[in-house]
């Protein structure tokens, strides 16, 4: 089902010569995962990220025996890549195919490997958009939180302020 | 600030090492590094001196060389604080680059400095390079964007779990006493709050390195900065 026609159709790789995911391909092939199986599990070690070809893949973590599911993946997005390009590590969260799932698995041999093909190329760009609009996000989302619970009284103020930090990235009630 | 030209090899291998050291990303290699931080401009700037302002346009990244940078922004309520004091080696003011926003903090020398800068040219040529100068500039970025998310994310946890306000116990003490004892508590704990929600945004907004062996690593950068300067000096009297 993943080939290189089906990646040259994804937005990431809308610039990339076909010649290029070809090699690509060859060097990673495409995993495929049945609905339901794990693909990340919270608390495992691992150096791989994933790109997401076709189907769905869901988040979900686990704090003090209770599951909680923080997100979906959707086609064309980056899962796991702070194992791959940070200190490596556990995994945060656990991700399961929530339907049949395609994926391009990034290892630290195929990013050494294909280091000036185009398509890493394109997803090293992608991911650094990503990453710093995340990050933007986050911040001002908690510089907003503590503005508006500046006005409060100090008890009421630090509790508005955990309790929406805790909404926001979940944690221990 | 004063322009110094290329950076001298010694100087170069020395910094690669350090940041490939400190970012473990795939296919990291000093050699590619030092290569990337020729494309750039050394600068020196005096103590107290500006590298840039709160709301300027992010058109250039730095690669610390030597010294220690201050960061400060305003609060909400407009009171300048410090966010963090950013010590060589290390990479800043990458995130106004990266999303062309303008600066969110400004930066001052606290001592000399040293330091690399790529400007938004540069950048942008190296961005669309398969040149391994060009993939290792992508693969730091990526390394140092993953580790300020996790570290922020770790920090946001730890806030959100550890906080639990200290009881304030209760003592054969007077009534005025135990009020006077409460409110300076809760003085307390909203101070300490405050400032883990400053270290968190300075985190998240990149202005915050890495503070393992920072002290062994300074004076290893000392080291080699004075070697070089002799090293330059001995040119210029052989001239």
């Amino acid at each position: 089902m993943s080939n290189p026609a089906t990646l040259s159709s994804m937005h990431v790789f809308r610039d990339v010569p076909q010649k290029a995911l070809s090699e690509l391909c060859i060097l990673a092939p495409p995993v495929n995962f049945p609905i339901g199986a794990t693909v990340f599990e919270q608390g495992k070690t691992s150096d791989v990220a994933l790109l997401l070809i076709n189907g769905r893949l869901d988040v979900e973590v686990e704090s003090r025996g209770q599951r909680r599911e923080v997100g979906q993946v959707h086609p064309g997005e980056l899962v796991g890549e702070q194992a791959l390009f940070s200190r490596g590590g556990e995994r945060s969260a656990t991700v399961r195919a929530s339907t049949a799932s395609s994926c391009l698995l990034l290892s630290p041999e195929v990013m050494e490997q294909a280091q000036s093909n185009p398509a890493i190329m394109a997803i090293e760009r992608h991911l650094l958009a990503t990453l710093a609009r995340r990050i933007r996000r986050t911040n001002q989302e908690i510089q907003k939180i503590w503005k508006e619970t500046g006005d409060l009284q100090p008890p009421e103020q630090t509790t508005t302020l955990v309790n929406r930090l805790r909404g926001l990235f979940g944690g221990r009630r | 600030m004063t322009r110094v030209g290329i950076l001298s090899p010694d100087a170069a291998d020395r910094l690669a090492k350090r940041m490939v050291a400190n970012h473990p990303f795939p296919g990291a290699n000093h050699a590619a590094l030092e290569r990337l931080l020729d494309r750039g401009e050394v600068r020196k700037l005096e103590d107290g001196a500006s590298l840039c302002k709160e709301g300027d346009p992010g058109n250039e990244l730095w690669f610390l060389l030597r010294g220690r940078i201050k960061v400060q922004r305003k609060d909400m309520s407009g009171t300048v604080r410090d966010l963090s004091l950013i010590q060589a080696p290390a990479l800043i003011g990458h995130m106004a680059i990266i999303d062309r926003s303008p600066r969110s903090a400004s930066c001052i020398a606290d001592g000399e400095v040293e330091l690399v800068a790529l400007n938004t040219d540069v950048y942008d040529r190296l961005m669309a390079e398969s040149s391994s100068a060009g993939s290792v500039l992508r693969r730091l970025l990526l390394s140092s964007l993953c580790g300020q998310l996790a570290q922020a994310n770790s920090q946001i946890r730890s806030l959100v779990n550890e906080f639990t306000p200290e009881p304030v116990e209760e003592q054969e003490s007077s009534t005025s006493a135990r009020q006077r004892s409460a409110a300076e508590a809760k003085i307390e704990d909203r101070r300490k709050t405050e400032d883990r929600v400053v270290r968190l945004t300075a985190k998240l907004g990149g202005w915050s390195a890495d503070l393992a062996e920072l002290e062994e690593l300074e004076q290893e950068i000392e080291l080699v900065y004075d070697e070089d300067q002799k090293r330059r000096k001995e040119k210029r009297n052989l001239r």
